[in-house]
């Protein structure tokens, strides 16, 4: 599975949303409530599926599929 | 049910079965609202799964953040509206991080200012409803702004964060209805490197990082269940390999380690552990497949053993399945068989206890002994609610009722027997020295429980005050054997027309000893002093309470009612009652 379908899988599954919904572009206030409570969960799912360690600013600022896909890349190692 | 490993916590899996939990059929229901400066909505769903888990439906109020002060000074609030039965209190380090930033002055006291402020809680919310009260200490901080010497500076946020843990544990000591959830052990356990995951603080104010909240929960649930008769009252062992190193059939009793220096080291420490769990009130008991003779010897003879003879209630040492023996074992003791814990270093062995008592808790042992008590303690399967003088003594009452059932095998007649036992008995109304014991067998007892109402500390109390209708008895019986102490509890309604009998429980190591024929001709005799005609009974159906359904008729009372669930009503006409004969003298 590529990086975008695990992501999408993940916020999609924090969301409880079906991540058929989540397009890449497509604001994710949109689709679901981002709220802090969510942004906690997408954080930490996110560490543990990719190994890596989110940095909190960075995912404050997510507002698509795609910005958390880019956090996922630039996010340093565990 | 206690679990016997802890893979079954991983927080993403135990959300998504939150998910499609449905825990409508759960026997019982429990009303719990948590109360805490951080955000916890996770907890809720992760509490729902792990009581469901024990057949436990958790309806759950959570206040809002930070809410905690304001919902308990508030007498008409939410969270007494909601009525709970446990309330847990759930402060974090990092609010109290920020509170000891703000107090610039007199930070030598800042500890006792929060613990007043705790107690204060502690009291308001007692005086409001019937609650008992989940008290949770602190995670350590690990800010040292002095380095090491953060612990010659009393006023230190180190220093004042770990008074402040033993001032929370001090208080709860003062107060029945308080039990300590203890925080500090999960996180220092789980290492404070990981424990706390600051950038979820940050977004959310979460209170740690989200894998470790499964932890915080299931103590949650082991502590509340403590409370409600869950948990292991005895531990049954095998010899070869687990106490001890080595086949003593083949080696021999000189060929088996367990001194505290070499190879048998984890075993040593174990038998210690084991000896701990014994003095805290478990009963031990050995299962093994050896010669009787050469294992006894083990306990009367070898120099490194921690275990002696005394220490053991019950011996199975024979070549039997192990299952058939855990199963006598537990009808010995009168006990069930889920408060056994059975411990085996054989794979093999522990698959068929599993397989054929499902009930009876089989920790998998790690493969390497000097694992094995660390393993245990992080199972947490020895959770208790209450310490008393009886638990102290408990395994050699247990001891003492096994040698009277080997001294029962010499009789033909059992009335013989028990006149032989030469058995003494008295009933008391409720004292302040019987109320602890008597609070513990209202929440503990389940199988001789006409009604299994769960009166607690307080309610104990005011019965012993003569407020309300209720009258509180206990009765103690002694023997040949020993003392078996405060052995069963009665309570009973003055009503208008009937004297009501609100609870009756016994413990099952007096069965069949004439105890419940003494106690129910006191009761009538008790009934026609006060100038009543009738005595009128409840039998409420439990999965656990079966034998005593025709506790009632065994004394001639007539059946007048039964509900759909089960429930009897039962009268007598004390003008009726013919007093049995017991063999019994009353103590002096």
């Amino acid at each position: 599975m590529s990086n975008l379908d695990r992501t999408r899988n993940l916020v999609a599954e924090v969301l409880r949303v079906p991540p058929e919904r989540i397009e890449p572009e497509t604001p994710l206030n949109d689709v679901a409530q981002l709220d802090s409570l969510s942004l906690v969960e997408i954080a930490s799912a996110l560490d543990e599926e990719f190994d890596i360690r989110v940095p909190s600013d960075d995912l404050g600022t997510a507002k698509s599929l795609n910005d958390i896909l880019a956090i996922v890349e630039r996010a340093p190692a565990r | 049910m206690l679990s016997s490993d802890a893979s079954h916590l991983d927080y993403r899996s135990l959300l998504r079965a939150s998910k499609r939990l449905d825990a409508s059929s759960c026997p019982r229901a429990l009303r719990l609202a948590i109360l805490s400066d951080a955000a916890v909505p996770q907890l809720v769903p992760l509490l729902q799964v792990l009581f469901a888990r024990d057949a436990v439906r958790a309806e759950i109020y959570l206040a809002e953040y930070d809410s905690t002060e304001i919902e308990v000074f508030n007498p008409k609030s939410r969270l007494f509206e909601f009525d709970p039965e446990v309330v847990l209190l759930l402060p974090s380090v990092n609010a109290l991080r920020q509170r000891y930033a703000r107090e610039v002055e007199d930070r030598i006291h800042f500890a006792d200012r929060v613990a007043a402020e705790i107690g204060e809680l502690h009291d308001l919310l007692a005086s409001r409803c019937p609650a008992v009260i989940l008290q949770s200490n602190f995670a350590p901080p690990y800010e040292r702004p002095f380095g090491n010497f953060d612990q010659k500076v009393p006023e230190a946020f180190t220093s004042q964060a770990a008074r402040l843990n033993l001032e929370i544990a001090d208080q709860a000591r003062r107060r029945s209805r308080v039990l300590v959830n203890d925080v500090a052990a999960l996180a220092t356990r789980e290492g404070l490197r990981h424990w706390l995951d600051e950038r979820l603080w940050t977004l959310a104010k979460t209170f740690c990082a989200l894998e470790h909240l499964p932890l915080v929960a299931q103590n949650v649930v082991d502590i509340v269940l403590s409370q409600s008769g869950r948990g292991v009252k005895c531990v049954v062992t095998d010899l070869d390999g687990t106490l001890w190193s080595g086949v003593i059939g083949d080696d021999g009793i000189e060929g088996i380690e367990l001194d505290r220096f070499g190879h048998g080291e984890p075993h040593h420490r174990l038998q210690q552990f084991l000896l701990e769990l014994k003095r805290r009130g478990l009963i031990l008991a050995v299962c093994s497949k050896n010669e009787h003779e050469t294992a006894l010897r083990a306990f009367r003879e070898h120099p490194d053993m921690v275990l002696r003879e005394a220490d053991i209630a019950i011996f199975s040492v024979n070549w039997q399945p192990k299952p058939d023996n855990i199963r006598q074992i537990a009808e010995t003791l009168n006990i069930g068989l889920d408060s056994i814990l059975f411990l085996d270093d054989n794979p093999f062995e522990r698959e068929l206890v599993r397989e054929t008592l499902p009930d009876v808790i089989v920790p998998e042992l790690p493969e390497d002994a000097a694992d094995y008590v660390r393993f245990l303690c992080e199972l947490n399967p020895f959770e208790t609610s209450s310490f008393s003088q009886e638990d102290r003594r408990r395994s050699d009452l247990y001891r003492q009722n096994a040698s009277r059932v080997e001294a029962r095998s010499g009789f033909t007649d059992l009335s013989a027997y028990l006149e032989s036992l030469d058995m003494q008995i008295a009933m008391r109304p409720f004292d302040a020295f019987a109320i602890p014991r008597v609070a513990q067998l209202l929440q503990r007892s389940n199988q001789f429980n006409l009604t299994t109402r769960r009166h607690g500390m307080a309610e104990c109390e005011a019965i012993m005050r003569g407020q309300g209708s209720l009258l509180g008895f206990y009765l103690q019986l002694a023997d040949k054997f020993g003392d078996n102490g405060l052995i069963s509890v009665i309570i009973l309604r003055t009503a208008e027309q009937a004297l009501e009998v609100d609870t009756w429980l016994m413990s099952c190591r007096v069965l069949g000893r004439g105890v419940e024929q003494y106690a129910m001709n006191r009761v009538v005799a008790l009934a026609k002093e006060r100038g009543y005609a009738r005595v009128d009974g409840t039998y409420i159906p439990t999965p656990k309470n079966l034998m005593v359904r025709d506790f009632f008729k065994q004394f001639g009372f007539d059946r007048v009612g039964e509900t759909a669930d089960g429930r009897t009503e039962w009268r007598l006409a004390v003008s009726t009652y013919l007093p049995g004969t017991v063999p019994l003298k009353e103590m002096a």
